[in-house]
Order: structure tokens, then C-alpha cells, then sequence
């Protein structure tokens, strides 16, 4: 019996197995893939952010370059204009430069505007909105110059040597690269006081409640970062690159170091209290020449929720201030020309101003060195799109799947394979026993007949009652061969479906009582005693009266073969819904639960072996469940109590 | 110059005779050449006034563009069109946007350059500075506007300067921005005093933008200070499919420039004292007040209204009561040119001959620009949420322009008075809402800057 299932599980094995295997290297091969594939997204988006930011970078230095020029072209024509020209200058600017909103003239000894007039509603305007700066006061511009003077003053007393061999331990060679890293920590720290700049900008309120002299900063260091990026262009400014290297230790140094050096200054502690503990309006160092040279810087204001630049330059020695009010919304104009369009790849640039929304832009440049509280933003193209595609692996999964269903459909088809392989072998077994069972259920009458034919034909029989008795037997085997042979006839008819039928009305009284008459010497014979309960007179079926006979044949056959041992069979018919039932009970030893069912089987019996006591084809229970359902009956198997089985043949009732 | 000549020989021979019959004084003197493009003239609003009594006057600084003899004898235009493409122009807007783009690109030719510039959240130039030549392509670019994303109207505007400032130098043309919104700028710069700076700035270098408002979701005082401040137009469209039509009429005045880069400066004589401008922006200085347009366009008139407070004088004086002087340059751009002209009174104490005299005109003008500050004043007073207020103000203004105009027997200054009265009903029943407030403030607009749609 192991033979058969180690046939069935080896080729079994020998498909899962490499199936299985093939499917789960797939799936290690295609993880493997997507973690490739995130790599380089992630490298791609990487190299992407790179650019952008690169991109971003070159953009706000020339926005911060074009704001720095404008500022220092608007400086030196400021510084430039001859006193004589003055006041034309300070009268036309506003109307001729696009870029100047108002010019001014103030005096610090009297703390007063001598420019603008309060004629217009413009210049009303501007002397209200900057009226705090013009006043006087430590905050106010007087403050600034003043801070700016200290500044120089201070730079002016050290040697020039000096700032550049505290600042940094190179050999003075290295001059260029201090100035560079100098430039850097200016950068840094003008970043610093525009950030508090820029918090004093975007919150004008909340700058209002302060002392408003308080908004105001300086940005000299801004300007003079700004101007060493530019430093290439020397020929264009006014002050020489010698003079700036000099100077730029002095922007290194930090707003506390700068404190301290001015703290021993006794003009600038008295002229410069300290607020509510508010930092100091920061003053960068930024001046480019030393004490008695003209002085010039910028300051950022924000009044009633608007930014203002105003830029101021001081002629040799003190004396009037000259000034100029950026027009802003004219220079970011311009700089938003210099912001880029988008790119090829789909990299968005946009020059957000304070306060707005950065819809989560990756890259931010603060333009914190010209245009504090603007930030040049970026979004990168193409990048962004691929990182969209690989959400969450979708490359695995989506394989994945498709392994999956290709691992799957592999078993199925297996297992479907097998599972009719070995309903094949079966079907063959059965046959095999089929034929066998024929066989031997033929030999046996057949070998009787021989015998008796012989004896008899050899006249070695001389008694007549002998001779009559085996004539009978002969007869009866002959008719065991009959019934045999029709059983496997009907069953090859009803295999192929092409038994016919032709029912009729049968009454079944006399139809029993014919029955229990036909097979009563059998029964004697064997030792049974058929008994029948005679059903009522209305007790009719529909049914083919030559397949009625065949399936009580059957069952009578079946039950004397089997149910002998009982010594009785009963007949009787009972009343069922739609029909009558026909129950063939014996006492013999009964069908075991497990074959109730599966006796109706083709080819099945109880007992398999070629040992069988009891002969048979296999065929007689089928074949008769099968005319009965043909014909809209049944045949089932019951266990009966007090041991034994009964065999119920329902049949539709005759219908009127 | 056939019109203008017939015009300006019509109006001399009309002072002359006056003048001899004596009835009127001639009002107005010019040195002007005789072939310039622009009219200048000084107008009273009573060229009579009483005598003896310090008066008060309007003075009405008046340039006429004259039409071109030929029409092809115009400058050529540099054009660009700055389109919201925002999301709230999704379905018709956008398509009458395009169509309207479309018609002002079919009215220009190939002297011209055109160029066009989108806008959402971001800003791209659609059609770079280029001649209209390939009308097909042009067009079809257009057509392939879609609707998208927020409303960076500062970086909009920004880039289309940038584009016209590329044919900046060339000389002899038109420079124009023509910008339709029909948003709240969201992005960048916002307010509307930023963008009246930039507008300040733009008109510095010659650059006018005209900014059409559509639909009711706009920011009506930022597109007219923007406007205001550099000269261009401003409309106000309710429905989209107007869109056609209002670029067709700024092309119209576009296409029509006569003068370009105007200085005017009015001088008073010792004694007379400036009270204000009205309506226009202007600089008033002391005795002097200037004012600049950026372009003129033929047959147009603009103006600018003085208030001035004239001292006593005797009866049957005649004195020059302003000296105005106004410099551009023609159409092409070229040489400057300079215009010339005086304004004189004469007192008298005959009231009914003050009153014959008065220059209704004049009047209704004033009384028109009066009603335009109302009516600006009347929607600060309303956003400020005091609506009875601004229904007084109005009210008030109109009550009072109503009793000149029939002292004066003006009936289309009492119509003007019997209008704002209407007004300020409505405004006093219904307050001033998203759609009135845009439509005052276009109307306003058009009357101060004397616009013609």
C-alpha cells in the first residue's frame, strides 16, 4: 500500500519544491532590486537637491549682489555729489531713479530733517513713518552714526598689524584666506542680526510696543560681506582693497567682544543705555575707512506692517547726513527677474518675503545679507516626481504579486494534476477488481455446469432423481450466469446513458406477492424465511415494471447472500411523502457506517479481497440506486436497531 | 495735423471775436507750436470772478491729445500681457482671458512687440518679447492656457517688466503691462501700498500698467494703485465675456499714443494760494504744482484739477492766474517738445455775469472728481464699518455740488449732483458690498484719471 503514495508524492515533491524555492529566491532577488532602486532615488534626490540648492545659491548671490550694487551705486552717488549739487540731487532722485521712494538731509548737531520739506503728503509721510530715527536719541540714527563713528575711531587706534595677528595665528601671507574666512563669520554674523532684523520686521506690532528706536539696526557688517563678495570689482569702489583686508579682522569679531572694546568708552556707555534688557540695535562693524572719513551704512525699519531701507552716508569729519529711502517694492521687482523660471526638470524658484508661507520648501537662502526677511525658496522637478513613484517600494510589491501568482498557480495546477492522477489509479484498481470479480463470479457457475454437464453426459448418473435434481442445478446456475451477465449489461447501458425506460402504473400487492412466490424456494433453500407484509390496496407505483424487478432482485439477492445468517427477510412498503417506500430489512450482520454509502459506489464492495466468502461483482447496489434515481426515487442504506440492515426503494407515487 | 489745426484755429478765432465783442475775456494764451501733438490749456471754472472778495477757484489744467492724421503713423507698442492663470480662473474666465489675449494680439503688427507672461504660484513667459508674426503659433500658444494653483501676482508683474524692460531702450515705443487678475495676490508682495510703490518705480521708466480686475474675488485697491501710480488704466470686468472687449479698448488707447513722458508744472503768482489737487495725483508745492502722465493718447482729454484761493482784487482787473508749462515726447519717443499756456480772470461785480460766464464744463468736471473723493472717502469710511458715515459723506458732497449747479443753472453738473445722490441712498440702504465696492472704486478710478471705458 506505500508504493502507490511514494509514486504520487515524488514527482509531488519534485514540483513544489523547486517552486518554492525558485519563488522565494525571486522575491530575495526582487528586494534586493527595490533596495537598488531606492538607492538611486535617493541618489537622484539627492543630486537633485544638490543642484537646486546650488542653483538656489547662485540665484540669491545675485540677488544680493544686485541689491549690494544698487545699494553702494546709491551710496556713492550720495558721497559723490558735491554739496553745490546737493539739493537738486535730493529734490529730482525721488522723481528720476526708479529705485528711490524719498531722499533726505539730516543734521545731527540739531537733530533735525533738513530734507524733505513737509509739503506733499509723501514727504509728510516719510517724515512721520521715520520720525523716531530723525529725533535723536540712542537708537535713532544719531546712534547709529555715532556707533559707526566709535567704530571707526576704534579701528583707527589699533595698528593695522594688530586686528590681523590677534584674529588669526597664519603668516601674513594668508592674508586672502583670512579675508575669506572672515568673510564667512560676517556672513554668519550679519545673519544673526537680520534674524533679529527680520523678528522685529515681520512682527511690526509686537516692534511697535517695544521702543520703537529699538527697530532699528544697523547692517554695516551685512553691507561689508556683501562688498567683499564684489571685491573683484575694486575698481569700481571708492575705498581700496588694502584698507578693506585691514579692516575685515574687526568684522570677525563677535557683538560681545565688540561691547567689551567699547565699554571703556565713556561717550558711548552714557549715549547708549541698554532697554527693558532688549539687545542692542546691532551694530556691525562695517566701517570702511578709519576715523575722519566719511561714514556710511544701512538701516532696515518695518513701519505699520511695511519694510523700509534707508541708506546714509556722512561726509569727512561729521556734518550732514545724507540719505536715501530704498523704493523696495522697485528693487524686488528686480530681483524677482533674477529669480530662475522653472527648469527643464520641473525645479520651482520663488522669493517669498516675511511672513509668508513656505509651503514646505526644501531649500530656503535667506537673503539675509541685502533683503533681510526674504528667502529665495526652491522645489525640486523630476526628483520629487521619481520619489512619488517609489512610495513605499512599489517595485516589490507590485513583483512581488506577480511571483506570488505565479508560485500559486504553479501548486494549484499541481495539486489538480495529482489529485487526477490518482482519481485515474483508482478508477483503474476498480476495473482491475471489476474484471477480476466478473471472472470469478462467472468460473463458479460455470465450473458447476461443466461439472454436472460431464456426469450427465457420461451417463454416470443413473438415478433419476438425481439426474433431475442436478438438471435443476444446472438450471439455476445458468440463471445465476443470466442475472450476472444482465447486471453487467444494465450497468454498461446505464455508464453510457442509454437505458430506456417505460414506466407504468404498479400495483404493489400483487407485485410483492408475486415476488415473495418467485423467490420463496430460494429463500427455503437457503434457510430464510421470507416474510411480507402485504401493503393496502392503494399502495401503486410509476415506475418500469423490468427495472422494479431488477432492483428487488438485487436487493433480495443481497440480502439472502448477505443477511442469511438472520434467517428472515422482511418486505414491506410504507407511505412517504410524493411516493412509497419499499424496505428490505434482514438480520443479517449489517453494513458497517463507514461503506453505508459508499456500497452504492461502482464497484465497491465490503469485503475487496479475491478471499471474499461471499461473491460478487460490485455492481448490484448501483446499478439499482441508479434506476431508482432515474426514475425520481431513491435508494438508501439504514442500520436497523436490534442489528441488521435495511435497504429503503422509494418510488414516486402514481400520479392522477 | 488737419483736426488739431481746424480745433486750434477754431478755438483762436472764437477768443478773438469774443475778446472784440467784449463780453468775455480771453481766458486762455498760448505759445504752442503749431504742428504739437498735445493741446495744453488753462480753464476757470469762473473765468469772471466778483471783485474785491478773496474767491476761491478751480483750475483746470486741461491736455488734449490730438488724433493722428494717419493711422499707421503710430508709435509701436511693446506689449505684455500678464495672465492669471490661477485656479479661481478655471472654466469661462480662463477661456474669455484667452480669447481676450488673442484679439489684443490680432490688433498689433509686426513693428510691435508682444510678449506674455503667466502666472499661478509660479510666474513663466509664455510668449518671450517677439513681433506678431507667426499669428498661428502665437495663438495657439494662448489657446493652450490652463487654469492652476495660487496667485503670485507680484512676481506676475515683476516678470512682465523684466520682458518689456528687454525693449526698454529702443526708442519710439509704447511701453504697456496689461495684467488680469481675478484674485487676491497670495504670494509675494501684496498690499496695495507695496504695489502703488512698484507702480511708482514702473512709471519712472516709462512703463504703465493697466490692471483689469475680473470677477469678484480681486483686490480692487491694489490693481488701481498699481494703476494709479503708473499711469495705466484701470477696469473693472463683472462678467468674463466683457474680457474681449475691455482689451480691445485698451489696445484702442494704446495703439492711439500721440505724446509720451509728460511733465506739466503750474506756477501761481505771488498771492495765490494752493489749497489742493483734485481727483489726479499731484505735487503740490508751495505756489507750484506738477503732475506727469506717461502717455496721451489722440483725442483724449486729461486733466487736472487745482483749488486755488485768489486774493481781492479791483473790478475789471485782468490777471494771470496760472502759467503752465508741459514738456514731452511725441509719440515716437523722439525730441522733447514743450507746450506753453497762461489762464487769466477778470474780476468784476456784476454777480450775473460771474454767473453767465461760469464754465459749466468745467463745473461738472469738478463736481464729477469731487464725487469720485467721496466716493473713495465713502469706502474707507465703509471698510472702517461705519456705513452711515459714508452714506453721509456722500450724501453731504452731493447736496452741496447740487445747490452750485443751480445757483449756476448747470444741468449736467445737477445731473452729476442728482447721481451721487442716488448713491448715497443705496449706499445708506445697502452698505457697500464685494461688487459695489469694486465698481465705486473703477468708477472713481475712471473719473480721476479720466479713462474712457
Amino acid at each position: 500500500m506505500s508504493a502507490a503514495p511514494r509514486r504520487v508524492w515524488l514527482p509531488w515533491l519534485l514540483l513544489l519544491v523547486p517552486t518554492l524555492l525558485i519563488g522565494a529566491a525571486a522575491l530575495w532577488l526582487l528586494w534586493l532590486e527595490q533596495q537598488r532602486i531606492d538607492q538611486a532615488a535617493f541618489d537622484v534626490r539627492q543630486r537633485a537637491q544638490v543642484a537646486l540648492q546650488a542653483r538656489a545659491q547662485v540665484a540669491a548671490d545675485n540677488i544680493e549682489l544686485l541689491v549690494s550694487e544698487i545699494r553702494d551705486g546709491l551710496l556713492r552717488e550720495l558721497a559723490e555729489t558735491p554739496d553745490r549739487d546737493l539739493e537738486a540731487l535730493l529734490a529730482n532722485w525721488p522723481r528720476t531713479n526708479p529705485l528711490v521712494a524719498e531722499t533726505f538731509l539730516w543734521r545731527p548737531d540739531q537733530a533735525a530733517l533738513a530734507w524733505p520739506p513737509a509739503d506733499t503728503p509723501e514727504r509728510r509721510a516719510f517724515r512721520q513713518r521715520h520720525a523716531v530715527l530723525f529725533g535723536g536719541g540712542a537708537s535713532s540714527l544719531a546712534a547709529a552714526v555715532r556707533q559707526e563713528q566709535l567704530q571707526t575711531d576704534r579701528d583707527a587706534a589699533l595698528p593695522r598689524s594688530g586686528p590681523l595677528a590677534q584674529a588669526s595665528v597664519e603668516a601674513p601671507e594668508n592674508r586672502e584666506v583670512v579675508a575669506s574666512q572672515s568673510v564667512r563669520l560676517a556672513v554668519q554674523q550679519a545673519a544673526r542680526s537680520s534674524a533679529f532684523a527680520a523678528k522685529n520686521m515681520v512682527l511690526p506690532d509686537e516692534a511697535a510696543k517695544k521702543d520703537t528706536a529699538d527697530e532699528a539696526y544697523a547692517s554695516r557688517a551685512t553691507e561689508d560681506s556683501a562688498r567683499a563678495k564684489t571685491k573683484f570689482k575694486a575698481a569700481e569702489r571708492r575705498y581700496g582693497s588694502s584698507e578693506f583686508k585691514g579692516r575685515v579682522p574687526g568684522a570677525t569679531m563677535s557683538s560681545a567682544a565688540k561691547a567689551e572694546v567699547e565699554s571703556p568708552a565713556p561717550a558711548a556707555d552714557a549715549e547708549t543705555p541698554r532697554r527693558n534688557g532688549h539687545p542692542e540695535p546691532l551694530l556691525m562693524d562695517a566701517a570702511v575707512v578709519p576715523w575722519r572719513e566719511p561714514a556710511s551704512g544701512w538701516l532696515g525699519r518695518s513701519d505699520a506692517g511695511q519694510v523700509f531701507f534707508l541708506g546714509w552716508w556722512q561726509p569727512a569729519g561729521g556734518g550732514a547726513v545724507r540719505g536715501v529711502e530704498l523704493n523696495l517694492p522697485a528693487v524686488l521687482e528686480r530681483a524677482h527677474a533674477l529669480v530662475p523660471t522653472r527648469t527643464a526638470e520641473g525645479a520651482r524658484f520663488a522669493l517669498h518675503g516675511p511672513g509668508e508661507a513656505f509651503a514646505e520648501a526644501p531649500v530656503r537662502i535667506p537673503l539675509s545679507t541685502t533683503l533681510p526677511g526674504w528667502t529665495l525658496v526652491a522645489w525640486p522637478g523630476a526628483a520629487a516626481r521619481l520619489e512619488s513613484l517609489d512610495v513605499g517600494g512599489g517595485f516589490f510589491v507590485v513583483a512581488a504579486l506577480l511571483v506570488g501568482v505565479f508560485v500559486v498557480s504553479i501548486v494549484a495546477a499541481g495539486v489538480l494534476f495529482f489529485r487526477q492522477a490518482a482519481a485515474a489509479a483508482r478508477e483503474a484498481a476498480l476495473k482491475t477488481s471489476f474484471v477480476s470479480n466478473v471472472s470469478h463470479e462467472m468460473k463458479t457457475p460455470l465450473t458447476t455446469i461443466r461439472m454436472y454437464t460431464e456426469m450427465l453426459a457420461d451417463e454416470r448418473v443413473d438415478n433419476p432423481e438425481k439426474r433431475s435434481r442436478y438438471f435443476a442445478t444446472i438450471g439455476r446456475e445458468t440463471a445465476r450466469l443470466t442475472r450476472l451477465v444482465n447486471n453487467a449489461l444494465d450497468f454498461g447501458r446505464l455508464e453510457a446513458g442509454r437505458k430506456e425506460y417505460r414506466p407504468e402504473a404498479i400495483a404493489l400487492g400483487p407485485w410483492l406477492a408475486r415476488l415473495v412466490e418467485t423467490y420463496a424456494p430460494r429463500a427455503t433453500e437457503l434457510g430464510v424465511r421470507l416474510v411480507a407484509t402485504p401493503p393496502g390496496a392503494d399502495a401503486a407505483v410509476r415506475c418500469d415494471p423490468d427495472s422494479l424487478d431488477q432492483m428487488a432482485l438485487n436487493l433480495i439477492d443481497n440480502g439472502l447472500k448477505y443477511g442469511a445468517a438472520g434467517g428472515v427477510l422482511e418486505l414491506r412498503t410504507e407511505a412517504v411523502a410524493g411516493g412509497w417506500a419499499i424496505v428490505m430489512a434482514d438480520r443479517g450482520p449489517g453494513v458497517p457506517a463507514a461503506h453505508r454509502e459508499r456500497i452504492f459506489e461502482r464497484f465497491h464492495r465490503v469485503d475487496d479481497s479475491l478471499t471474499a466468502t461471499k461473491q460478487g461483482a460490485g455492481l448490484g447496489l448501483t446499478i439499482a440506486r441508479r434506476l431508482a434515481r432515474d426514475q425520481g426515487g431513491d435508494l438508501v442504506c439504514h442500520a436497523r436497531e436490534g442489528g441488521g440492515a435495511a435497504f429503503v426503494l422509494t418510488l414516486p407515487a402514481v400520479t392522477t | 495735423m488737419g483736426p488739431m489745426k481746424t480745433n486750434s484755429f477754431f478755438r483762436a478765432f472764437a477768443t478773438a471775436a469774443v475778446a472784440a465783442v467784449g463780453l468775455v475775456f480771453p481766458a486762455t494764451a498760448k505759445t504752442q507750436p503749431a504742428s504739437a501733438p498735445v493741446d495744453l490749456r488753462i480753464e476757470f471754472d469762473r473765468p469772471v470772478l466778483p471783485a474785491d472778495t478773496v474767491q476761491r477757484a478751480i483750475v483746470k489744467i486741461g491736455l488734449t491729445g490730438c488724433r493722428p492724421e494717419c493711422p499707421t503713423d503710430r508709435p509701436p507698442v511693446n506689449l505684455v500681457i500678464v495672465l492669471d492663470r490661477s485656479g479661481s480662473m478655471g472654466g469661462d474666465k480662463i477661456e474669455q482671458a484667452r480669447e481676450a489675449a488673442i484679439e489684443a494680439l490680432r490688433r498689433l503688427d509686426r513693428r510691435d512687440v508682444f510678449s506674455l507672461v503667466i502666472y499661478d504660484h509660479e510666474v513663466s513667459t509664455l510668449v518671450s518679447p517677439q513681433a506678431p508674426v507667426d499669428l498661428q503659433r502665437l495663438e495657439r500658444q494662448i489657446r493652450g492656457i490652463t487654469s492652476r494653483g495660487n496667485t503670485a501676482l507680484f512676481a506676475g508683474v515683476s516678470q512682465g517688466a523684466a520682458e518689456l524692460r528687454k525693449n526698454l531702450e529702443r526708442s519710439g515705443f509704447v511701453h504697456r503691462v496689461l495684467l488680469l487678475s481675478d484674485g487676491l495676490a497670495n504670494v509675494g508682495p501684496s498690499s496695495p501700498d507695496d504695489l502703488g510703490r512698484l507702480g511708482t518705480a514702473l512709471r519712472r521708466e516709462g512703463i504703465a500698467v493697466t490692471t483689469v480686475g475680473l470677477g469678484d474675488g480681486f483686490n480692487e485697491d491694489l490693481m488701481a494703485a498699481l494703476a494709479q501710480r503708473s499711469d495705466g488704466n484701470h477696469y473693472y470686468v463683472a462678467e468674463s465675456g466683457d474680457l474681449p472687449r475691455i482689451f480691445a479698448a485698451e489696445l484702442g488707447d494704446v495703439l492711439n499714443v500721440v505724446a509720451q513722458q509728460i511733465e506739466v508744472t503750474i506756477e501761481f503768482p505771488e498771492g495765490v494760494r494752493v489749497i489742493r489737487s483734485i481727483g489726479r495725483e499731484a505735487e503740490c508745492r508751495d505756489r507750484n504744482v506738477s503732475f506727469g502722465l506717461n502717455q496721451l493718447y489722440g483725442g483724449q482729454e486729461k486733466f487736472l484739477l487745482v483749488e486755488v484761493e485768489v486774493p481781492a482784487a479791483k473790478a475789471d482787473e485782468v490777471r494771470t492766474l496760472a502759467r503752465a508749462r508741459a514738456s514731452f515726447a511725441g509719440a515716437s519717443g523722439d525730441s522733447r517738445q514743450e507746450l506753453r499756456a497762461e489762464g487769466r480772470v477778470r474780476h468784476t461785480h456784476d454777480e450775473d455775469l460771474v454767473k453767465r460766464e461760469a464754465n459749466r464744463q468745467v463745473q461738472t468736471e469738478y463736481a464729477a472728481n469731487s464725487i469720485a473723493e467721496a466716493k473713495s472717502q465713502a469706502i474707507a469710511l465703509a471698510d472702517a464699518g461705519r456705513q452711515e458715515e459714508a452714506a453721509r459723506v456722500m450724501r453731504e458732497r452731493s447736496a452741496r455740488l447740487y445747490g452750485s449747479a443751480v445757483y449756476f443753472k448747470n444741468p449736467a453738473m445737477q445731473a452729476v449732483a442728482e447721481e451721487a445722490k442716488l448713491e448715497a441712498e443705496e449706499v445708506a440702504e445697502k452698505g457697500i458690498g464685494n461688487e459695489k465696492r469694486k465698481a465705486m472704486r473703477a468708477d472713481a478710478y475712471k473719473t480721476t484719471n479720466q479713462q474712457r471705458q
